[in-house]
């Protein structure tokens, strides 16, 4: 299995044998990092059965767990449960049974529950190289346009299928037409990103990074004070969607309010 | 006791429903487990006949319009028919009953019509037909977490009032925040209508009711959500048609007769509010118990 430039994280997983790696553990990493893989990365590692549980979390199903006697990885990807689901496997993170190992895969610290993390031993992704990104880009998509808008070897995959010149466009008419924009003119723009498994639409984080990365060009550009204050309000909105807890769409649209506000004040 | 027809069974009842062929006769509609689908019926019935529903105990204690018919349907709802009905007219009357004595049976035969039992597949269909905007992973999601069928009716009304193209995101909407099951159904629709025909005298009403049920307040967020979406977008669109703005023609002429309620500044800073309350409650800074006080405070 090929996890590309995260030898930290490699070498201390390689630290653990299968007696001594935690029952109970968190993967952290923004999306498209490889946490999914990581995961099957230690369950063919430790000889262990992967089950994805994320969408099967009830006090039932948890309960029939116990009754498996197979060695057996549990996955639980943080950014589909929701915080009643949180509380419903602390017990089970705390008392597994023999045969149970158990993996949380979330992108912070911020979107679980202090008694999870308190549980579970950390293992956290570190930003991908330049370098490392470049082997995940082929030539068919501008190289320099797309590290500029995604951090991780995922969000280039989901690049592959975004249609980059499209999307850059939408980018420069929010920088240059808010001001004369309608109000649902500016909200219509939700519409076209990917909420919940919508991949024909642009995938939020990808749509927020180049955002900035228009505005930032056409402030270097023109040094206008309100692309300036546009820059801002995008930074504000793109650290607040990595709190996972948070309705992206209500996020996505109190956004395009602000800017919409924003190019209209004097 | 009048009627001498041949007594139909529910697939000719249905085709007369929707042929409009049914005539006003008497039927005692019997089912097998739920009285639902007898519901159904006899709301279809009021339905093609334009008869309001009225709920009786007894048909005998009807009394008979000295000006003819009323106009009305009348339904009796019981466990078991023990004593024979002496109404002198059953036109446009209705009994839904589990069970009938024997002795009862041998009068009202030709008009019962047995209601079967209702299958897993009738559940889907049931809610399919009513949220076409749903694929059917949600629907059969919806069905399973739902578990009975007078639950599953609840949430499919709060989401049917919804156009085709809005149904998956409403849907989504109260999914995502977990509401399922909290909900008056009636009371939510009414406040929120009342709040966004700014009907200030109606929510007060309301509000009266809510103290002392469980009302879902994130429910009431995502409908007062989508709701003000629907009204910012008719009423800040330029020359807005209902294609302009994809809506239904009748959607949009609902939506029209509210405008102005609000002016276009009042609106955005409404839209503000109510996208804001989640972040607000989830970082702590707004209690649940305290959202509807919030966005009452915010928008009226």
């Amino acid at each position: 299995m090929n996890i590309l430039g995260q030898e930290k994280l490699l070498s201390k997983l390689n630290l653990y044998t299968s007696n001594t790696f935690p029952k109970s553990s968190i993967v952290l990493g923004p999306f498209g990092c490889g946490k999914h893989l990581f995961a099957r990365h230690v369950a063919t590692k430790f000889n262990l059965e992967l089950i994805d549980i994320t969408e099967n979390i009830s006090q039932e199903f948890i309960e029939s767990i116990y009754l498996r006697v197979i060695p057996t990885l549990y996955v639980i990807d943080a950014s589909k449960i929701v915080e009643r689901q949180q509380n419903m496997i602390l017990k089970f993170l705390e008392e597994p049974s023999i045969y149970t190992f158990i993996i949380i895969l979330a992108e912070n610290r911020v979107s679980l529950l202090p008694t999870i993390l308190n549980r579970c031993v950390e293992f956290e992704f570190e930003q991908y190289t330049r370098e490392t990104l470049l082997q995940f880009v082929d030539d068919s998509i501008d190289k320099e346009l797309a590290l500029s808008v995604c951090v991780t070897p995922g969000q280039l995959k989901l690049l592959k299928m975004t249609n980059l010149s499209e999307l850059k466009e939408l980018c420069l008419k929010m920088a240059k037409k808010t001001a004369i924009a309608s109000f649902p003119n500016m909200l219509s723009i939700s519409d076209k990103l990917n909420y919940k498994d919508e991949f024909d639409k642009y995938d939020v984080n990808i749509f927020l990074n180049m955002v900035i990365q228009t505005l930032s060009s056409e402030y270097k550009m023109n040094n206008d004070k309100k692309i300036f204050d546009m820059y801002m309000t995008t930074l504000k909105y793109t650290k607040m969607l990595r709190d996972k807890r948070l309705n992206k769409r209500y996020i996505i649209e109190k956004y395009l309010s602000d800017l919409w506000k924003e190019a209209r004040s004097v | 006791m009048e009627g001498s027809k041949k007594c139909m069974n529910i697939i000719e009842l249905k085709n007369k429903i929707e042929d409009k062929t049914l005539d006003d006769s008497f039927l005692v509609l019997q089912y097998s487990d739920v009285s639902f689908i007898a519901r159904q019926y006899v709301e279809e019935i009021s339905n093609f006949k334009n008869r309001p529903i009225v709920y009786v105990d007894s048909l005998d204690s009807i009394a008979e319009s000295i000006f003819g018919d009323d106009g009305m349907l009348y339904v009796m709802n019981t466990d078991k028919i023990t004593t024979p009905i002496k109404s002198s007219s059953l036109n446009n009357k209705i009994i839904i009953c589990k069970s009938i004595d024997e002795n009862v049976l041998v009068d009202l035969k030709e008009h019962v019509i047995e209601i079967p039992k209702l299958q897993q597949w009738q559940i889907r269909a049931y809610a399919s037909k009513n949220l076409p905007g749903l694929s059917n992973e949600e629907v059969n999601w919806l069905c399973d977490i739902t578990k009975d069928i007078y639950r599953l009716s609840n949430e499919v009304d709060k989401i049917k009032i919804f156009n085709k193209k809005e149904q998956s995101s409403i849907f989504r909407l109260l999914n995502e925040e977990d509401n399922y099951g909290d909900l008056n159904s009636n009371t939510i629709f009414n406040f929120t209508n009342a709040i966004t025909k700014r009907d200030i005298k109606a929510v007060k009403n309301i509000l009266e009711t809510i103290e002392t049920m469980d009302v879902g307040s994130m429910g009431v967020m995502s409908i007062l959500y989508k709701s003000f979406k629907n009204i910012i977008n008719v009423q800040m669109t330029l020359n807005a048609t209902y294609e302009s703005v994809g809506m239904s023609p009748r959607q949009f002429n609902a939506i029209k007769y509210n405008l102005g309620k609000y002016t276009n500044g009042e609106l955005v800073r409404i839209f503000d509010t109510i996208t804001s309350i989640d972040s607000a409650l989830k970082r702590g800074n707004l209690p649940e118990t305290k959202i509807i006080e919030y966005l009452l405070i915010n928008i009226l």
